[in-house]
């Protein structure tokens, strides 16, 4: 899987609000995620998403030390991001049954 | 010091030193004639504003803070592009100050796996405008750039009517006449060439040190040629060869320093919203 295509980056979005649902997380670790998951992906396309999920209020970000480099920014799902995280899923399993049953027949 | 440190420093030192040299060189071919307090007072801020535009470069573009030191040379060059296309960004001085540091971030966990450079950001420009875009919409960028444009026309005008005033101060500041050729150079750099050159400056296109350069000799081979041929037109001699006052009183420089306090609020204004949405 490629990560340019533009199918993957609106799924990014769900996935990374889904990742944040069970654990606060921070950007690298996040990509690590996707990464492991199987989701082919960089630093350079998940960070303007949480940018962008930050500015639309559906994560919250607080600042702790790191060993690395300057204080790490970590991302939590607020009320908005929630409700975001259940329009994805309703989303995502009306277009997969759909495709599923296109791609089987 | 990378590469592009080193040319960075190495073009501004050189200009300071060519304006320098010449300050100096007119300041000596005028040997005969006693010089005005005037006249000194602009020669000693000259020299003192170059030898201050290479610490100002090597402050803001060069030096490097104990975070930016820990990165390798490859992702150094990346952070480098980020950092200067994130510069540019019309955003408020703590959000890009925020963008870097979460940049940053990313760029030092990841060398610190050992994932190579172009796995984390293949493509450092295109991450930098993804960022952009997240913060301000194509149309709020325009207006900002169209903004900047007219403010900048605006404070060339006023420069030039006092650099010609004060190369010749018994003609006084209101009586000073810009050409209408100047004019038009002054509103294509300031509304075509600067945005242009922000453009190239994010993609390190070698275009960016020829543009200027080929600007002026365009700009230059048009007038000769419009004299050339067309120079039996009104139109075209008037264009060649005439000149206005910009600044005919106190009242309307008060009026540009007006319009160009009105034009910054209205960026941040634009800047605000546009952070908003």
């Amino acid at each position: 899987m490629t990560n340019d295509t533009q199918l993957l980056k609106g799924l990014l979005e769900g996935c990374i609000l889904k990742i944040l649902s069970r654990q606060e997380s921070y950007g690298y670790q996040i990509v690590e995620l996707l990464l492991s998951a199987g989701i082919e992906t960089n630093e350079a396309t998940v960070y303007p998403i949480l940018a962008r999920l930050q500015k639309q209020n559906a994560l919250r970000v607080v600042k702790r030390p790191s060993s690395l480099g300057p204080d790490r920014k970590y991302y939590f799902l607020t009320e908005a991001g929630e409700a975001a995280l259940t329009d994805f899923y309703a989303t995502w399993t009306q277009i997969s049954a759909a495709v599923g049953g296109i791609l089987e027949d | 010091m990378t590469k592009r440190d080193k040319l960075l420093l190495g073009s501004a030192a050189f200009l300071a030193v060519l304006v320098i040299a010449t300050a100096v060189l007119v300041g000596l071919s005028a040997q005969s004639r006693p010089k005005s307090a005037a006249e000194l007072l602009l020669s000693g801020g000259i020299i003192l504003l170059c030898v201050l535009s290479v610490v100002f470069v090597f402050l803001t573009k060069i030096r490097r803070n104990k975070y930016e030191k820990k990165l390798n040379p490859e992702y150094y060059e990346v952070y480098e592009t980020i950092r200067d296309a994130v510069g540019r960004f019309q955003l408020p001085a703590h959000s890009k100050k925020e963008i870097l540091s979460d940049v940053l971030d990313l760029l030092l966990s990841a060398q610190s796996d050992g994932k190579p450079v172009s796995a984390a950001v293949p493509d450092a420009a295109a991450f930098a405008e993804n960022i952009l875009a997240v913060y301000s919409s194509r149309r709020s960028r325009v207006l900002q750039s169209l903004l900047d444009g007219a403010i900048a026309f605006l404070l060339f005008i006023v420069c030039i009517s006092a650099v010609l005033w004060l190369e010749d101060v018994s003609a006084g500041l209101f009586r000073q006449r810009i050409d209408y050729g100047m004019l038009i150079f002054l509103a294509v750099v300031s509304f075509v060439l600067v945005p242009v050159l922000r453009y190239l400056m994010l993609r390190r296109s070698a275009w960016l040190y020829i543009l200027p350069i080929l600007t002026g000799i365009v700009f230059v081979a048009a007038a000769e040629l419009a004299r050339r041929f067309f120079y039996q037109f009104e139109f075209t001699r008037t264009l060649l060869d005439g000149s206005v006052v910009m600044i005919p009183g106190a009242a309307a420089l008060a009026f540009y320093l007006l319009v160009v306090a009105v034009l910054m609020l209205a960026k941040a204004f634009i800047r605000k919203q546009a952070l908003r949405a």
